[in-house]
């Protein structure tokens, strides 16, 4: 194959995020991108299923559905409707490290947003009465995860990988805990974290910065602030592979590995990203051209990095194609892993690796909101946003030694857990 | 300069919103060209769509066009499948095959500098496939236990019951990527024949959206594409079945919740009274957690995640779905309340709701083209769906004209409580639904 094309051309233009404090903490982050007449207004907390002791598994992401019942001004749904007659989209999510509210709106009007994200960063009422049917609303996400063919499958996973960390927890909770959670204590979490320096509101899209500046202030310069503080917690080394079966009503059996890895400001972190990028992006990648095409191992695979803020993993999920025993497709994507240990790579599925994560770099600038998401994460993952600047350089200095290295490091026997779904019931 | 062989027929639209203008231009051989100019970021989307969807697979083959379109990124007469691939992804760009019911496509994403290069493999693969028949297993197995392993899913294995209850024989019946009993049906002959009964340039488009330069763009195109030949495309005609009575189907799986799926035939693509229709689903399901079902069903009583209605429409159909999953034990209980309020909703809208949606449609309208990729999907529809180039401008005078009893007749029309399909996946009994002259169907 003939490949006369070498990447040098391109060059990346670093991203520019306006980045200010207001006197009561809160952080302001603008990213302005004029292409559409449209406005994105993203406030982020810092907790999430990180935060949460035993006991009180879900917390964060019951909250966050609490907020949407109600506050001392606007009744419960009112958020809702209001948004919707701007024409707005709303929503929220909840992860490991933060819980995340946001509205795209046209340009004229995202001020609603503000006022109405200030609102309820203070004034939530919780009401008993919504708080019971909401909860059995929650029982219900939750049991949809489990009817989901993978979805006790990965909580499993997290459960064995961290035996103490609380990254072991799934966001939605258990369900005993959910059962057993008092209006009283989501209220006492909310009165904990919620307050602007405990969070960061982004801004991006169409926007001027000292107009956007000016509406935060005035919204949110006047709310009282508390400082938070986050317990650290770390998992000790694993020293030996553990395995789990999962026994369910399925017709097709699945596979996950999962090795500890970094967390997301270790220097390896790069290392990782360029091993996923060769492994399993795209249809040239090895997942996909060796173990789907040519061998037909693989219905699907998949390669996933995880790094958080303390601890992280890799993992590789998998589905054999109808006849292939699970165990062959196990040993043959621990070929692969081998194949980067012994320095089995070449100059150009390196060099793809790096041009991909330039181009994505660029491509990821289509969408405003898609941007707000990735500045509010690295915010509060990383430490800065600007470590998404960083970014395409620490892939570009990644070596052939690096990957091997890394691999050898990381990817033995007695760093991972590997889990079978088999059908059964 | 070469001379450029295009009819050059544009029309200007949203040159009031966002402003983004598209032209609509086509070559001799009859393919269209929609192009939109935008210079926010170094990126190009280019998609080329050919209107052989599922809706055209033959029965007995579900899955053909599907296969169809993917085996055009398995090898042309001049490169093999990963040569081709590599070329692209080497640069950064992606591309992907996939199918519709009513179009297939191969979308593509790259830094501008690439733009010649993908419409070149691009006219290539739908030019000179080279459909070896070891490629055409390989993919075979794989989407055949992709299929397998994707009706592990209550949801997916849902849909797929509702499709085949509702719409029978009719070849709507069938996801996009075909049945499990069925892709293992088609050889490559099929393919072929697929290939070259529908895949000519006056039955396709190219969207292309982003960052270029318009006339070094219709020259390309020009150069690679005006080679393809035009042929007679065949037409097919068939006739929706009637649909008498209220249907069910149950699929037991040891789950600790019931999938429901309780719908109608819908407005198809053509349908004059699509957005009284879409408006009065708003209010039903349409609307996040404000819709009716949503409050009846999660806000009050708590009994679900999710609940949700809406229309999925083609050129050649549509069907309406209001779905909600909830614990088993609840299951007749929510399956009575979405009776209660599509009964209701065919009585009883008011003013209120109906500015309630006029605001949000309009409101939200701008939101739809807020980056290269959904342009691209909008031009998409807008060619698809005959909505006119200028759509755009009469969009919010077609939906403030739109009346209560629009709505109503929209509401009447399509939603008939007498005949009706309903799927259930989960652990319950037929007994435990109580509707009266269901007939259950094993």
């Amino acid at each position: 194959m003939m490949i006369n094309f070498i990447f040098l051309a391109f060059s990346f233009q670093p991203i520019q995020v306006y980045e200010y404090q207001l006197d009561n903490g809160l952080k302001v982050l603008i990213y302005e991108d004029h292409f559409a007449p449209v406005v994105s207004v993203q406030v982020c907390y810092r907790v999430g299923s990180y935060n949460e002791p035993s006991g009180l598994t879900g917390i964060s992401h019951l909250l966050e559905h609490m907020m949407f019942r109600g506050t001392k001004k606007f009744g419960p749904k009112e958020y809702d409707r209001m948004i919707d007659e701007a024409g707005g989209e709303e929503n929220a999510f909840t992860s490991t490290h933060q819980t995340v509210y946001w509205a795209n709106l046209y340009k004229d009007r995202y001020e609603l947003a503000l006022m109405l994200e200030a609102d309820r960063m203070q004034n939530l009422v919780l009401a008993e009465k919504e708080f019971i049917p909401e909860k059995q609303v929650v029982m219900e996400e939750r049991r949809l995860g489990e009817n989901d063919p993978y979805g006790t499958f990965f909580e499993i996973t997290d459960h064995i990988t961290y035996l103490q960390h609380p990254y072991r927890q799934p966001v939605i909770g258990y369900m005993a805990d959910l059962q057993n959670m008092k209006r009283e204590d989501v209220y006492n979490w909310y009165r904990h974290y919620y307050n602007p320096a405990n969070a960061v509101i982004i801004i991006s899209g169409d926007v001027k910065k000292e107009e956007a500046l000016r509406l935060v202030k005035k919204h949110f310069g006047r709310i009282k602030s508390v400082l938070v503080k986050e317990n650290v917690y770390s998992e000790p080394p694993q020293n030996g592979e553990r395995r789990f079966k999962l026994i369910r009503d399925v017709s097709q059996p699945a596979l996950v590995i999962t090795y500890r890895a970094v967390d997301i400001n270790h220097p390896d972190a790069y290392v990782f990203e360029v091993i996923r990028m060769i492994l399993s992006s795209g249809k040239t990648s090895r997942f996909e051209k060796v173990l789907i095409r040519e061998r037909g191992l693989a219905a699907d695979i998949d390669a996933y990095v995880s790094l958080l803020k303390y601890d992280g993993t890799f993992s590789i999920f998998a589905i054999p194609q109808i006849g292939i025993a699970i165990e062959s497709l196990e040993k043959e994507i621990y070929g692969e892993i081998e194949r980067l240990k012994k320095g089995d790579l070449t100059d150009e599925e390196l060099q793809k690796a790096k041009n991909q994560t330039l181009t994505n770099f660029t491509f990821r600038q289509d969408s405003p909101s898609g941007m707000g998401f990735a500045i509010g994460y690295w915010e509060i993952l990383t430490g800065s946003w600007r470590n998404i600047n960083l970014y395409p350089e620490g892939i570009l200095r990644v070596t052939k030694e690096d990957i091997e290295r890394v691999a050898n490091k990381y990817f033995k026997e007695e760093n991972r857990t590997v889990g079978y779904l088999l059908p059964g019931r | 300069m070469k001379k450029i062989g295009l009819i050059f027929n544009f029309l200007i639209l949203l040159s009031t919103l966002n402003g983004f203008t598209i032209y609509r231009d086509s070559l001799d051989n009859g393919l269209i060209i929609l192009s939109s100019e935008a210079h926010k970021i170094p990126m190009v989307e280019v998609r080329l769509i050919v209107k052989a969807g599922s809706f055209y697979d033959p029965s007995g083959k579900e899955g053909l066009a599907n296969l169809t379109v993917r085996m055009l990124l398995r090898g042309t007469e001049t490169r093999s499948g990963d040569e081709f691939l590599e070329e692209i992804e080497y640069r950064g760009a992606n591309i992907n095959a996939n199918v519709y019911e009513d179009y297939a496509e191969i979308a593509a994403r790259s830094l501008s500098k690439d733009l010649e290069t993908i419409l070149g493999l691009l006219a290539e693969c739908v030019q000179k496939p080279s459909f070896k028949v070891e490629e055409f297993s390989r993919l075979q197995r794989q989407v055949h236990s992709q299929i397998v392993s994707q009706l592990d899913d209550p949801f997916y294995a849902g849909e797929v019951a509702f499709r085949k209850l509702l719409f029978s024989d009719y070849p709507l019946n069938h996801e996009p990527s075909g049945f499990d009993s069925t892709v293992n049906q088609i050889d490559i002959t099929d393919v072929k024949n697929f290939f070259t009964s529908y895949y000519a340039p006056n039955n396709a488009f190219i969207v292309i959206v982003g960052d270029f330069n318009s006339d070094s763009m219709k020259m390309m195109v020009e150069k690679y594409f005006s080679p393809w030949v035009k042929r007679e495309v065949p037409e097919v005609s068939l006739r929706i079945p009637e649909l008498n009575g209220k249907k069910g189907k149950l699929i037991k799986r040891d789950i600790s919740q019931s999938y429901i799926f309780f719908g109608f035939y819908g407005p198809d693509n053509r349908a004059v009274d699509w957005i009284p229709a879409r408006m009065m689903n708003y209010v039903l399901g349409g609307s996040g957690l404000t819709s009716r079902l949503a409050t009846e069903i999660r806000e009050k009583r708590g009994l679900a995640y999710s609940v949700f209605s809406y229309f999925n429409r083609f050129c050649h159909g549509g069907y309406f779905i209001a779905g909600v999953q909830t614990k088993n034990e609840s299951a007749n209980e929510a399956v009575e309340l979405i009776i209660k309020e599509i009964s209701r909703i065919r009585k009883d809208i008011t003013e209120e709701e109906l500015n309630r949606a006029k605001r949000f449609y309009t409101g939200n309208f701008p939101l739809n083209f807020d980056t290269y990729r959904e342009m691209a999907n909008f031009v998409t529809r807008v060619e698809i769906e005959g909505l006119g180039l200028d759509y755009a401008e009469r969009y919010e005078r077609l939906i403030n004209k739109v009346k209560i009893e629009d709505i109503k007749a929209a509401a009447e029309k399509y939603m008939k409580l007498d005949n009706f399909c309903l799927v259930i996946v989960g652990n319950i009994d037929e007994s435990s639904i109580s509707i009266e002259g269901l007939d259950w169907v094993k």
